[in-house]
């Protein structure tokens, strides 16, 4: 059976080799968000279950987030401000923090933390769902657990994740400022001016996208596993770690992808421009 | 039976879960307005052919057929349209634990009416006060007894007026109280001129709601047919009853 609980060719259980497992899974996987991309034009999700989901899930994560961006901020500045002190350089420190944070902290740190967060309660509340009959409750009362459960939740994070991302960003340089102000000997202004002085809109826009892209990822694992969990209570916890790796391996992999990518667009703009 | 045209019909119905061959060749047929229970032992295979009923399984062979068309090998959106004559009372009532009793209830007519607030509310009302739930329209599932779970269940399976309502295990771990509730709620529902096939292992409400009776074993129907007929008349069945049936083989 497939996550929809249609037939498939080959039956899960007679896949013997983890290679077709893993290509069983990616397919189905997929399938799954091809779904929640159909359901957006045919039946879209209520507005209210969409905004409903972003509280839930997205300001709910506000607290963490904060405290991780600013703990961040604060312990760039002391690292780089006390290794730059011995070249002199601890000048250098606002435009390096700032533009660590702002190109590739923020939404790396803000992700992890929602693949921790969200993913882990997304994989719980679809899998529990799916243990205890609701999710066939859903199908027997003629609707789509797809478009009533994954797509509003897959949505919410995506629109979250950069969201959170900003702020992050905005207190992770303002770590840097407390310490810089305090310890370093750069006064607010300076920081400030510096810091601004460095960023340029596609530094932002870089971070911003991948943010988005880091918030698809999680969503739509969080609802694989979910639906994918079997064998009651200890099921969805095991569903829940899967889906946490899955989900920061998969941050992890795709940053790189993206960043790669992202510096190839900028070079080509540069050479080009 | 009020017409010779089955409303349900399954034919040849296979089913297997990796090695394990469940069903082998099942036929199983069900009329209008009658209650037909489903016995058989733990493991026999009656719930996944209820679910298969509703589209929740697929056959791996065979063919289901409702109102005389084959439903078997239907995609999800079509089963959808299927789903909304055929109701499924979950054996733990399956209601949404994020919601009240009432929204749970809602959410049927939410998906597939168009009716005012006003008249669904009235609905609600009525099918609660029916199944004897009235005032717990603002209670979460968690809050109710196992017994009210099933009701609020069958409430919400209910509320869309489907032609059939399959009943899996809905009487398991009640009291006899409760038992007496449900079983009434079933003959009810029978009077109203809606078909039913109850799964269950409960001998006295198969005897209190049913016409006929079907015993599953060794993934087919062994006996099947009018229940006062099968009670003392039929030594598999008696064998069952009386729990002298060893699973897993047919002593005839």
């Amino acid at each position: 059976m497939s996550i929809r609980g249609e037939p498939v060719l080959i039956p899960v259980q007679q896949r013997s080799s983890a290679v077709h497992r893993y290509i069983y899974s990616v397919g189905d996987a997929s399938n799954m968000v091809l779904d929640s991309f159909r359901s957006l034009f045919r039946n879209p999700p209520s507005f209210n279950s969409i905004t409903h989901e972003i509280f839930q899930l997205g300001v709910k994560s506000f607290v963490i987030v904060a405290v991780a961006a600013l703990a961040v901020g604060l312990v760039m500045a002391i690292q780089f401000g006390f290794g730059l002190a011995r070249f002199g350089a601890k000048l250098y420190v606002p435009k390096i923090v700032t533009i660590s944070i702002v190109r590739e902290l923020g939404p790396i740190f803000t992700a992890l933390m929602l693949a921790g967060r969200v993913g882990a309660g997304i994989t719980s509340e679809v899998g529990s769902m799916k243990v205890t009959q609701q999710l066939d409750a859903i199908r027997a009362l003629g609707t789509d657990p797809i478009q009533k459960i994954v797509t509003p939740k897959i949505i919410a994070v995506t629109l979250a994740a950069p969201l959170l991302t900003i702020v992050a960003d905005f207190l992770g340089i303002f770590g840097g400022l407390l310490i810089s102000s305090t310890n370093l000997d750069v006064s607010a202004y300076d920081y400030f001016f510096k810091s601004f002085e460095i960023v340029t809109a596609r530094d932002v826009a870089g971070g911003i996208f991948k943010s988005v892209v880091f918030g698809f990822i999680i969503g739509a694992t969080g609802c694989y596993y979910g639906l994918r969990t079997s064998g009651g209570t200890q099921g969805v916890g095991q569903a829940t770690t899967r889906s946490v790796v899955a989900a920061s391996v998969l941050v992890v992999i795709a940053d790189f992808v993206l960043t790669k990518g992202i510096w190839i667009l900028e070079y080509a703009f540069r050479s080009g421009g | 039976m009020a017409s010779r045209e089955p409303l349900l019909k399954v034919v040849g119905f296979t089913k297997s879960f990796g090695s394990k061959l469940v069903h082998r060749g099942l036929d199983f047929d069900l009329y209008p307005q009658e209650v037909v229970s489903l016995i058989g032992g733990s493991g026999s295979g009656k719930s996944v052919l209820l679910r298969a009923m509703i589209g929740l399984e697929a056959p791996d062979a065979g063919r289901i057929y409702f109102k005389g068309v084959d439903v078997s090998s239907y995609s999800e959106r079509q089963w959808r349209d299927v789903r909304l004559n055929i109701a499924y009372a979950f054996q733990g009532g399956a209601l949404f634990d994020s919601m009240t009793v009432e929204e749970n209830i809602l959410y049927p007519l939410d998906a597939h009416t168009m009716l005012s607030r006003a008249e669904k509310q009235r609905k609600i009302d009525e099918i609660l006060e029916l199944l004897g739930l009235k005032g717990t329209n603002e209670l979460f599932p968690s809050d109710l007894s196992g017994g009210m779970q099933k009701r609020a269940g069958l409430a919400r399976a209910l509320i869309l007026d489907p032609e059939v309502i399959l009943y899996d295990e809905p009487t398991a771990g009640l009291d006899p109280f409760n038992t007496k509730n449900i079983q009434d709620i079933i003959i009810d529902l029978k009077a109203q001129g809606r078909a039913g096939i109850l799964v269950t292992h409960d001998m006295p409400t198969v005897f209190a709601t049913s016409e006929r009776m079907a015993l599953l074993l060794e993934g087919k129907i062994a006996v099947s047919g009018r229940v006062e007929d099968l009670r003392e008349g039929n030594e598999l069945v008696r064998s069952f009853i009386t729990g002298e049936m060893a699973y897993g083989t047919t002593q005839q």
